[in-house]
């Protein structure tokens, strides 16, 4: 039995194929290695060609790169793509007197290449002195291959402006250190200093300058200590000129703290007069109070209102007039009447929803703001023919553009942008359709005060301001004289603001006019009528073909 | 036999996974000298454009004028100012004022 169990149980063990598993397992387990490594690879493989794939059919995003630099400032560019301000490498060589080992020596070679320097005072005194700042890159070469040790090499930036004062008070300046102190420099010094891409501004240079020397003209002519002018397209806010006299000039790099050189365009806050009344007039129109050919009667030469005399500016006015005759011909009283049929409360949302009231939204930080006081009855009178408040020229440029565009909100701009505007009408459709035709009277009848801005085939369409200064809490004989005018009036595409600051009559000035009249010579009025239109004029006849060709 | 097989493809995926990551090293490194090139040629064209600007400016050409073309040049009318449109191989030409006028 224990045989037979035996023999059973080598029978067993014999049966058992051990080796033969123990090879077919170890063969198993080679291959889900192999298996393993293949698919370890073969996800791989996947992965990278996919990538590739993808990379090879991806459309690069234009992504920005950003890098902060010391050294690096990016270009400005007007809508034409000419630069305005660039930064050009520049370097300074200097001098440490400890380093030189032969000072003699030294001294000759340094006389050789600077023959009208001296340095022998300082290379015996000074620890460092500049040699030369922006050196020319061959007198660096002959410096270099001196291999004097002494002498070291600073690299700087230097922003040039090929313009210089064209565009001083919109482009602003920088300091020593690459940090931007005024205007464009400043509000975009970030994107300045960090971005490749060049900054393209609205503004177009022909226009800039032809603008300009009208308005130095105006200077010999009518001897005003200032001027401003803005000449922006009225659909989207792009303005393609902006000029404050006087102005700098950037390449200099001088320290302007002077209140002549103050941003007149933008900063400078100013009662301008009349040219407040076409918003009284659209404001009536707006809130459907009055129609052009609404009747005033009897309309009174001279009002009082708390003590304080309101009166015409012409005794001859009629009394009877239209609401359209009393833009025309300028009437105080009327624009009171028609203020006051508006109330406090529409006048006041209107002049807000045009950006006469609110704080403009601008691309330099050099921005006025507006002096009203509190809103009262008297105020209510003064404001309507453009007394007791102050606004900048921006801001009359904005309330003029929506008024004449359709009553369409717009934001003045600086900055090209490619993409459309959204368009949103916060005026009555019709106003413009009904103020435009009014404009136009204004230059283009002999009642109107703005004929000398009548040039052929421009169509321009404007209204003058005439307005004292406040100076010591009463008004002075200084004058402020505006002119804001709206051109082509049938299909209104731009508007010109032009202010004199302190213009003087000339009377030996001769006054030439379009429609064959005889010139005229020994004007005495100081009126807008008689210098900014005049002066506009001028500008339209220069700019009007750039004008009609190019945009 | 088998493994044999197995090592074929593997093999074959690692060098093509090589050659794919050194291809695209190449690349990258073209693809930067490439880029540094224009930058330099960028700078260079900048620099060259601020001469023109500048040589060009308004207030340069100005001056030339007074120089060489002062009674020359004339300033250009609206009235004379045409503009001209190719529709259906046709031409029409028209004034720049009178088009604004017909519009009054």
């Amino acid at each position: 039995m224990s045989e037979t169990n035996s023999k059973k149980f080598i029978t067993d063990e014999y049966n058992s194929e051990f080796s033969y598993d123990e090879n077919k397992s170890n063969l198993k387990i080679s291959f889900e290695r192999i298996a393993f490594i293949f698919f370890l690879f073969f996800v791989i493989a996947i992965i990278f060609s996919s990538k590739v794939i993808l990379l090879s059919l991806e459309k690069k995003p234009q992504i920005i790169k950003l890098f902060k630099k010391d050294n690096f400032r990016s270009s400005i560019l007007d809508r034409d793509g000419n630069i305005l301000a660039k930064s050009v490498q520049i370097t300074n060589i200097g001098i440490n007197p400890n380093l030189v080992i032969d000072k003699r020596k030294l001294l000759i070679t340094l006389k050789l290449l600077f023959p009208e320097k001296n340095f022998k005072k300082q290379i015996y005194e000074k620890k460092f002195f500049y040699v030369k700042k922006k050196i020319s890159q061959e007198k660096l070469e002959k410096i270099l291959l001196l291999g004097d040790k002494s002498f070291i090499q600073e690299e700087k930036i230097a922003r040039v402006y090929p313009n210089e004062e064209l565009f001083s008070h919109v482009l602003g300046q920088i300091d020593n250190d690459n940090n931007g102190i005024s205007g464009l420099e400043k509000t975009f010094d970030y994107e300045l200093r960090v971005s490749k891409k060049p900054l393209k501004l609205t503004l177009d240079t022909d226009l800039q300058y032809l603008i300009r020397e009208e308005l130095i003209k105006s200077k010999n002519i009518f001897q005003n200590i200032g001027s401003a002018a803005i000449l922006m397209n009225i659909n989207n806010g792009n303005i393609l000129s902006m000029i404050s006299l006087p102005d700098y000039n950037l390449n200099k790099r001088e320290e302007i703290n002077d209140l002549r050189f103050i941003n007149r365009a933008t900063k400078g806050v100013y009662e301008f007069g009349s040219v407040f009344k076409t918003f009284t007039i659209a404001a009536g129109l707006n809130y459907n109070v009055i129609e052009p050919l609404t009747e005033f009667k009897n309309l009174k030469k001279r009002i009082t209102c708390a003590g304080n005399l309101i009166s015409e500016y012409d005794n001859k006015i009629p009394s009877d007039l239209t609401a359209e005759e009393i833009l025309i011909r300028s009437g105080n009283i009327g624009s009171v009447r028609i203020a006051e049929k508006v109330g406090i409360e529409n006048y006041d949302k209107f002049l807000k929803s045009i950006g006469i009231l609110t704080n403009i939204n601008f691309d330099i930080e050099e921005i006025g703001e507006t002096q009203l006081g509190r809103w009262g009855k008297c105020k209510l009178a003064t404001v309507a023919f453009g007394h007791g408040i102050a606004t900048t020229l921006l801001q009359l440029a904005k309330g003029y553009s929506i008024i004449t565009n359709g009553g369409f909100e717009i934001n003045p701009t600086l900055i090209y942008k490619e993409n459309k505007l959204k368009k949103k009408r916060i005026l009555e459709k019709n106003l413009s359709k009904k103020i435009n035709p009014i404009l136009r009277k204004i230059v283009s009848t002999e009642e109107g005060t703005a004929g000398f801005a009548n040039v052929n085939g421009y169509q321009i369409g404007g209204k003058t301001g005439t307005a004292d200064q406040p100076e010591k809490g009463k008004y002075s004989k200084k004058k402020i004289n505006t002119f804001a005018s709206v051109f082509p009036t049938s299909n209104p595409k731009f508007v010109l603001i032009v202010m004199l600051d302190e213009p003087k009559p000339n009377k030996e000035f001769i006054y030439t006019y379009r429609d064959g009249r005889a010139p005229y010579k020994g004007n005495w009025r100081n009126t807008a009528g008689w210098t900014t239109v005049w002066i506009t004029g001028q500008i339209i006849e220069k700019i009007g073909p750039i004008l009609a060709t190019k945009y | 036999m088998k493994k044999f097989l197995f090592f074929i493809p593997v093999i074959f995926l690692i060098v093509a996974t090589t050659s794919t990551k050194n291809s695209t090293k190449k690349l990258d490194k073209e693809i930067f000298e490439i880029k540094e090139n224009i930058r330099v040629l960028e700078d260079k064209y900048e620099l060259v454009l601020l001469d023109f600007n500048y040589l060009t400016s308004p207030k340069k050409l100005m001056e030339y004028q007074k120089l060489y073309f002062d009674s020359e040049l004339i300033q250009n009318d609206i009235e004379n100012l045409n503009w001209m449109k190719i529709k259906n191989d046709q031409i029409e030409i028209g004034k720049i004022a009178n088009n604004e006028r017909n519009k009054q």
